[in-house]
């Protein structure tokens, strides 16, 4: 389990430790803390939060969910501030029942290390019923915080043009793998599964909402990052604006709605295909047939790309 | 390559690789809180930390450091703090949390940070300097240390040769080491230990005190299930930053939070239950609270039945009833009865319903009721002991002592590590100007009365020392001070040990610049969770240079200018008062290693860290280091956690011998006590009289530690109040306090005075820029009705009128404040006649006219050229106004606390009122001084025992137990 809180450190800002950390793993050189900055924090952000939450950001519903889980496992829930008593993080973990808040409990390095706490403490405990329980709050962590998103997460790093990424993000995928295969899955669908809706109509709900689940995996079944947008503008001939996501694709959308509208809902489809595989069969389905919803929805208002255009608020 | 056989192996290698580095210890993972803003740099690298200069940019100009730590001294908090020390120009560019320290944990408040800016303020004192003046006229003159420290030396010479051991006093305001200078006034011979602490904590203490021998709490907020403060204690209360984040991360784990704070504070808004309690009334709310556990049944018979001393009270106060535990329950129950919510919401204005509702919270607490009480209530109010004591009730009710999540004795959560020398001597004589017999209960010393007792009873003091304290400003009554301190016959030589300019250093002779935290040295430990640490506050320059291969022999070769620390300052000033040795007080200071020299301060902790703190030497031995440079190092050390209820442990065999157990169950064996590293005070307590000492109490045919109470017990019932006087307080009660609403007289209101703002450091804020830009005023808070019954709106001069003068301040109005009340911030309004600190200071006028004092502004603050660029981006004009001076001192009778609460008439400012006024009739505090007086129960009067005070009563510098004795016979026409 020791692999896991490794893999997880290495997401964070790189640090001189990492170094050795990669080599262990037989990884290649940790890049540059501006290749993280490029690849990792302003792009792929290591938070579940993104991922499940149904407004695609930090924070909100889906943090609460492992704020929860935590406080029921009698540790800190990550919301009071971050610091050495960050037991998940650092591994120091005091064990259950012990506060150990983490700064932002959704962070996949958090994530990763809370697996190896609870595998530590199952291994440690004594008592047949708590061990149990450890047991199947591991199994609940993995399920509903861990697999649920990092299919499409760890899919995201592929071509990235960092070599370390791409390997990182390979191997944690061969080990989720194979955690997947020992690990006796419930048979229903993570919680952030069953609530989200899908992507926006945005000649039901307006524009606003079309473009903020665009942004939203759990909605759109896709992830767009900038360097998808950078292409979009450059496979579909659009300009792309400086600026946040949201207001970059509001810009494509007022340049040419059709043209952005068949980019977008070819890379659901593309997205779609991606999917198959990543992770458990139904977790991996799911991702899959969100993707396909959405590019259905999209090529059908690229088809009346007039009535879109007007429905979006164009910046 | 077989994908299963990779991954196990991949799995191996780094946990392989993690188990060698963590052996060297060295750090495997990045820093502790990677994941979000915060960082500490591993420890591996605080020798060569490479960071980004901040004021290069956009230039990418890289800084290396050295990372030392030392010890925050801007509260007692102590908590912990990484000096970030530029290798090439050795100066400190900043401060960080120290993530080694237990009790902070690598977080700090504002005030730490702001350390540096007491480092380069422009104002700082930076040379001896001696009077050349009259007193206050501000004309000085550099002096020597030599100089100095012969004369005052000599002084304390002639004092103690000539038997006027009296007048000699160390007055302490922020403390430093634990027992360090109460060790040097032993090796004296001198009973002149004076503290603030009777302006501050000692109600409370005093509540904790009588309950458990022990006198502070230590609340386990972290594992609580209810937490409950009297205190604004998340944004300001003692140890605010070590237990603020505890108790978050309590919340954090679904404990519930019930504060009472008349004022909407910080920490109310935090609150799940706010009690905004009129002042005073606090223990009339938690003894229905109680009554409310004991009516229902809610409460943990078994450990009352265990431990508290309910067979004393039965037997001294109900010798008719059965000496059982039933008859003692319904006695209890009979006893609270009528405090009912209906009651106590009459009392607090506090609804009864909500009241019931924080009763059924702390009801289902079982034993993870954390609660808290340091100032606050405590020190506002006559009898606010008794709120530290009702609030300790609700736990000795539920057993929530010394168990997780509940509050602990701070002596069990605090280590004091024994001395490389502890002087075995102990005063010969009794110091009246502190200790008066007035108060033979009081905590500690009654060092607010000085003026009036060194004017009313004949005392002098021939050498009195202020030490980072400023009693003309911090204390209540401060013109009496200014007449005392101007007055030759009174104060023979004030000596100002302080690192700011303040108040009281302007009336001074010597003003004798002392280092701040980063320039001294301390041992520090508090008690802030189960668990026990040292903290060290060190010089950092001189670990920086001591770490480039240097030797430094003394910290004035690392400070600014002459400044210097004070443990050195001591040493040498002991080693002048006895140059030869003859007076036997040197040797207290003399190296071990090199008899005949000076003990230097590499060998006194030296030899505390390798001989007194278990641990610490296998643990600096793993890492290849001394135990002394592992603390340089590191800067804290935890020797142990999870202590638990010390009170159930069983004595071991062999410290029974011929034991003896008396029918209230004490314990006595003649064998002697086991050698301790730890030294923190514990309450002596008396022996059978046959040679056998108290060893603990009899527990069903056991012998338990017990607590360090006269019964070994619990004392809901304290034989030491009946028995001194005070029968009709013997057990937790409610007090109607001095501001009691039947108290004030038609038009009075009750102003709070005792909250400040956290950015601010008593006196030494004076010198902190960036705290000063934060907070730099301190309007009165005024309820909207109140406001309008005055005819005032926000920002308009109200005048403040208390028993012996007024303040003009500007007003707020605002609903955060309960009706009736009023409430000012201390640590606001500095001033100065003259030359001073410039950025957070007035210049004012003080102008007397025989007992007519008054102070009025010439001009607030403001942008000035200095060294510092920023001095010239001063924005603020405003400093605050300094409503202190207008309190007449008022010390409870029994706890001798001041009790802060006053009773004000507030008014629309008139026209000759300007902001910033403040005028006084020392006459009138006089009257104040006497009045009070008259409530007290004189030890002549009241001692069983032919004493001044209780022996077990904590004291700091302990006097021979002759000392102890009362120098009147109480039947004799003169006794008092």
């Amino acid at each position: 389990m020791e692999l896991f809180r490794a893999l997880g450190s290495l997401i964070e800002v790189p640090a001189p430790e990492h170094r050795r950390i990669a080599e262990a793993l037989g990884l290649p050189s940790v890049p540059d803390p501006s290749v993280h900055g490029a690849v990792v924090a302003s792009q792929r952000y290591p938070y579940a939060s993104v991922y499940l939450g149904a407004e695609g950001m930090m924070g909100g519903e889906a943090r609460d969910r492992i704020a929860g889980f935590r406080r029921a496992l009698g540790i800190g829930d990550g919301q009071a501030g971050g610091g050495p008593g960050d037991a998940a993080v650092t591994g120091d973990d005091p064990g259950p029942g012990r506060s150990a808040g983490v700064a932002e409990s959704d962070h996949l390095a958090a994530l990763l290390a809370l697996l190896c706490a609870l595998d530590r403490w199952q291994r440690d405990e004594s008592d047949p019923a708590r061990a149990a329980l450890m047991a199947e709050a591991r199994v609940t962590l993995v399920w509903e915080h861990i697999v649920s998103w990092t299919g499409p997460y760890l899919a995201s790093f592929e071509r990235c043009g960092s070599p370390f990424h791409e390997a990182w993000a390979a191997l944690l995928s061969e080990a989720l793998a194979r955690l997947e295969a020992e690990t006796p899955f419930p048979d229903y669908l993570p919680a952030a599964f069953r609530t989200a809706p899908a992507l926006a109509d945005p000649r039901d709900e307006g524009g606003a909402a079309f473009l903020a689940t665009l942004l939203a995996p759990v909605r759109s079944g896709v992830i767009l990052l900038r360097d998808d947008l950078v292409r979009l503008g450059e496979e579909a001939g659009l300009a792309c604006r400086a600026g946040e996501r949201r207001y970059v694709l509001g810009s494509f959308l007022a340049q040419d709605p059709g043209a952005a509208l068949q980019w977008l809902a070819g890379h659901a489809r593309e997205w779609s295909g991606r999917m198959v595989g990543r992770g458990p069969a139904p977790v991996a389905r799911w991702w899959a047939d969100r993707a396909a919803e959405s590019a259905v929805l999209l090529s059908r208002l690229a088809d009346g790309a007039g009535t879109v255009v007007s429905a979006v608020s164009v910046p | 390559m077989n994908p299963r056989r990779s991954l196990d192996d991949l799995n191996r290698r780094v946990s392989a690789a993690r188990a060698d580095v963590e052996s060297r210890g060295e750090t495997f993972y990045p820093g502790a809180s990677r994941v979000h803003l915060a960082a500490f740099p591993p420890k591996e690298r605080w020798s060569d930390w490479v960071e980004l200069d901040s004021k290069a940019w956009p230039e990418r100009v890289e800084r290396r450091y050295m990372l030392v730590p030392t010890t925050c001294f801007n509260c007692e908090s102590a908590c912990g703090l990484l000096a970030y020390v530029d290798r090439d120009t050795l100066e400190v560019r900043k401060f960080e949390g120290n993530p080694e320290h237990p009790g902070s944990r690598g977080r700090n408040c504002a005030k730490g940070p702001a350390t540096v800016t007491q480092l380069t303020d422009p104002d700082r004192i930076l040379t001896p300097l001696k009077r050349a003046g009259g007193r206050g006229e501000g004309k000085w003159e550099p002096v020597g240390w030599d100089e100095a420290l012969d004369d005052i030396a000599g002084r304390i010479r002639a004092a103690i040769d000539e038997d006027r051991h009296r007048e000699i006093m160390y007055h302490v305001g922020r403390p430093g080491e634990d027992g360090f200078t109460e060790r040097t006034l032993a090796a004296w011979g001198v009973d002149g230990h004076n503290s603030h602490t009777n302006i501050c904590s000692s109600g409370a203490r005093a509540g904790y005190h009588l309950w458990m021998g022990m006198d502070r709490p230590s609340p386990d907020h972290e594992n609580a299930d209810v937490i409950l403060l009297v205190s604004s204690h998340l944004e300001a209360g003692h140890y605010f930053n070590p237990h603020a984040q505890r108790v978050m991360e309590g919340k954090a784990r679904g404990a519930k939070l019930i504060v009472f704070d008349t004022r909407l504070s910080n920490t109310a808004t935090h609150a799940d239950h706010w009690l905004s309690t009129y002042p005073g009334s606090e223990a009339a709310v938690l003894l229905a609270i109680a009554n409310h556990l004991i009516r229902t049944g809610c409460y943990n018979a078994g450990f009352v039945e265990r431990w508290w001393n309910w067979g004393d009270y039965m037997a001294e106060n109900h010798p008719g009833k059965p000496a059982t535990f039933e008859a003692f329950q319904r006695v209890l129950h009979d006893l609270y009865e009528g405090y009912t919510f209906e009651f106590a919401g009459a009392e607090s204005g506090v609804p009864a319903e909500t009241i019931e509702a924080a009763a059924e919270i702390v009801a289902g607490a079982g034993t993870r009721l954390s609660t808290h009480n340091w100032r606050s209530a405590a020190a506002g109010n006559l009898g606010g002991w008794q709120v530290a004591r009702t609030l300790f009730l609700l736990n000795a009710l539920l057993g929530a002592v010394a168990v997780p999540g509940g509050t602990y004795p701070n002596a069990w959560n605090k280590f004091v590590p024994r001395p490389i020398r502890m002087p075995p001597r102990h005063p010969e004589s009794w110091n009246e100007l502190t200790w008066p017999a007035d108060y033979p209960l009081s905590l500690m010393e009654m060092s607010f009365l000085l003026p009036h007792l060194t004017a009313e009873r004949d005392g002098r003091l021939d050498v009195y020392f202020t030490r980072v304290y400023n009693p003309v400003w911090t204390n209540p009554d401060g013109f009496s001070w200014l007449e005392m301190l101007t007055d030759p016959e009174r104060i023979g030589l004030h000596v100002a040990l302080t690192p700011t300019w303040n108040e009281t250093a302007f009336f001074a002779d010597y003003v004798l610049p002392m280092g701040h935290s980063s320039e001294r040295h301390d041992l520090t430990s508090y008690e802030q969770y189960d668990g026990l640490w040292i903290g060290f506050r060190q010089p950092v320059l001189r670990a920086a240079r001591e770490r480039l291969g240097e030797k430094v022999s003394s910290t004035r070769d690392v400070t600014p200018g002459e400044v210097w620390e004070e443990n050195e300052f001591w040493i040498e000033l002991t080693w002048r008062i006895d140059p030869d040795g003859s007076r036997g007080i040197r040797r207290f200071f003399e190296s071990r290693e090199r008899p005949g020299e000076k003990m230097t301060v590499d060998e006194y902790y030296g030899w505390i860290f390798e001989n007194s703190v278990p641990g610490l030497p296998e643990r600096a031995a793993r890492e290849g280091l001394s135990p002394l440079e592992y603390m340089r190092r590191y800067g804290a050390f935890e020797v142990g956690t999870a202590v638990g209820p010390v009170y159930e442990q069983r004595v071991p065999e062999a410290e029974l011998e011929d034991v003896q157990v008396d029918a209230a169950g004490r314990a006595y064996t003649r064998a002697a006590p086991p050698p301790s590293p730890n030294v923190v005070p514990i309450p002596p307590l008396d022996g059978d009289g046959e040679g056998r000492r108290h060893v603990g109490v009899a527990v069903n045919g056991e012998v338990r530690r017990g607590f360090p109470t006269p019964s070994g017990r619990l004392e809901f019932w304290s034989r030491t109040l009946a028995e001194w006087g005070w029968p009709e307080m013997a057990v937790p009660g409610y007090v109607r306090s001095h501001v009691h609403r039947d108290t004030l007289e038609p038009g009075q209101m009750c102003l709070i005075s005792t909250f400040r703002l956290p950015v601010q450091i008593h006196t030494r804020s004076a010198n902190a820029k960036w705290l000063n830009e934060i907070a730099h005023t301190n309007p009165l808070w005024l309820n909207p009705g109140d406001a309008a019954r005055i005819g005032v709106g926000t920002g308009d001069l109200v005048r403040v009128e208390t028993q012996i003068g007024h303040f003009v301040v500007k007003a707020w109005v605002t609903e955060g404040i309960h009706p009736g009340v009023v409430a000012c911030s201390h640590h606001m309004g500095r001033w100065k006649t003259g030359d001073g600190p410039r950025q957070t200071m007035a210049t004012v006028s003080l102008d007397r006219e025989g007992t007519d004092w008054g102070i009025s502004r010439k001009n607030g603050t403001g942008p000035f050229r200095s060294d510092d660029p920023d001095t010239a981006r001063i924005w603020w004009t405003d400093v605050g106004v300094h409503q202190n001076m207008t309190f007449p001192v008022q010390p409870d009778p029994i706890s001798g606390a001041h009790c802060w609460h006053q009773a004000v008439r507030v008014t629309k400012a008139g026209p000759g009122d300007r902001y910033g006024d403040i005028s006084v009739d020392t006459a009138r505090s006089r009257e104040a001084f006497r009045q009070w007086l008259k409530l007290t129960r004189h030890a002549a009067r009241h001692s069983p025992d032919g004493t001044r005070r209780p022996w077990w009563l904590l004291r700091p510098v302990r006097p021979v137990r002759d000392a102890y004795r009362l120098p009147w016979n109480s039947s004799e026409p003169s006794a008092p």
